[in-house]
């Protein structure tokens, strides 16, 4: 019943973008660890997984939110440019990690907000 | 001054814009809630003044036009409010030690999980406190009424 | 199993340890790229690494392992410098198969995943000090 605290479509779909953004995060560091590694393939988040998160804040629907779980999976659209077999280009790699950095930090910031304002309303209360 | 009021520290503006928009702050469910709460503080100062002005204090006659009736089986009762809200607590407190105990164990390492959790908790807990708080209040000044 | 507030970076820590023996063995390369007889009397051979992901089993996370490290058998070269102490009767001296242009690359290469696998510590441990602080 209270339920209604946290079920804010856009708090819901800032939760889950946090969940995607760590995720990139890791495909990333498996990348740039495996930078030189001979026939190795980059991974990373399916693209798709942002494109729906972005929908459902669009429209406010949040309803199939649950079912979204985003994985890290071998690019396969990727190919190497070098004799080694290699896909990972390290400088897209580093631009993806900070941009992922500040996604995490904004989102990070954007949730404590949330809380930090409902706390405040809930104990705003001075003389009854 | 009514329970939403006192809640919200006068800040009912406040209160309204956070509502504003679907997507933003407490949404119409929420809202319906907490007023549900200032309904029924309402309710307990009409019995109080009426046993005031010496009038007799039956279920019914204690309702006016826009507030549920006490006894009316289509709206829920206080005591299942405070249950509901309790529930959801406990269950936001449970959420946030598992998630707590599986960061610590090493099985998950998504440390954003646990600290929202841990925070969900905490702010369901603070409005819990202040719910409890603002109802023994009420309840002391309907109680200092009848004497 | 311990606490992992830092997912990838193993992946990450493997890669440092990697790059770092790779480098290590580059610069070795270079430095004997004239080496005609080293303490055996030997010429020096190149020395090549492998490596590869592995799946540590104990903690599930992916990591960049050494194969091995070899001598590389590619031909030595035979030059013709009669006046080199380590000449033969016809003047031939056997070098390193160590072809410096192609060392430098790899030195370059391996300090770019280097420096950018520090690089991701740091962001690494930076995401996990903003996530810690979430409601504060």
């Amino acid at each position: 019943m209270l339920d209604g605290l946290f079920t804010s479509s856009n708090y819901q779909v800032a939760k889950k973008l946090m969940d995607v953004s760590v995720l990139k995060n890791e495909a990333v560091a498996r990348n740039i660890a495996n930078s030189n590694t001979p026939n190795y393939r980059r991974v990373e988040v399916d693209s798709s997984f942002d494109h729906q998160l972005k929908r459902m804040l669009q429209s406010g629907d949040i309803s199939d939110i649950d079912s979204l779980t985003p994985e890290i999976k071998e690019d396969s659209d990727a190919v190497s440019r070098r004799e080694d077999g290699n896909t990972v280009e390290i400088d897209k790699e580093m631009l993806d990690m900070n941009r992922n950095e500040l996604e995490i930090q904004f989102l990070s910031q954007y949730l404590t907000g949330r809380f930090k304002s409902i706390k405040g309303v809930i104990k705003g209360s001075s003389s009854g | 001054m009514s329970l939403l009021d006192s809640i919200s520290g006068g800040n009912m503006g406040m209160l309204n814009q956070m509502q504003g928009g679907a997507n933003n702050g407490l949404n119409t469910q929420d809202m319906d809630f907490l007023k549900s709460f200032s309904d029924a503080d309402k309710i307990a100062q009409d019995m109080g003044n009426r046993v005031a002005d010496g009038q007799n204090v039956s279920a019914s006659s204690a309702s006016s036009t826009n507030l549920p009736r006490l006894g009316d089986s289509n709206a829920p009762s206080f005591g299942d409010m405070i249950n509901g809200l309790v529930d959801y607590v406990d269950d936001k407190q449970q959420t946030s030690r598992d998630e707590a105990q599986k960061v610590m164990t090493g099985e998950s390492d998504n440390l954003h999980q646990a600290m929202i959790a841990m925070q969900e908790a905490s702010v369901s807990m603070d409005l819990l406190i202040e719910v409890r708080n603002k109802l023994v209040e009420s309840y002391k000044e309907l109680t200092s009424m009848q004497t | 199993m311990s606490m992992n507030l830092l997912p990838g970076i193993e992946s990450t820590a493997s890669a440092l340890n990697v790059e770092k023996v790779r480098m290590n063995l580059v610069a070795q390369n270079i430095a004997n790229a004239n080496t005609t007889s080293d303490s055996d009397g030997n010429v020096y051979k190149r020395k090549v690494i492998s490596f590869g992901t592995a799946l540590d089993k104990a903690t599930g996370a992916e990591k960049v392992v050494i194969n091995s490290i070899e001598e590389d058998n590619t031909p030595t070269r035979w030059v013709y410098n009669p006046g080199h102490p380590d000449a033969n009767e016809e003047g031939m001296v056997e070098m390193p198969n160590v072809e410096v242009s192609r060392e430098m690359v790899d030195m370059i290469t391996s300090s770019r995943s280097y420096e950018a696998n520090l690089q991701m510590v740091r962001t690494s441990r930076q995401i996990a000090k903003q996530v810690l602080s979430i409601g504060q």
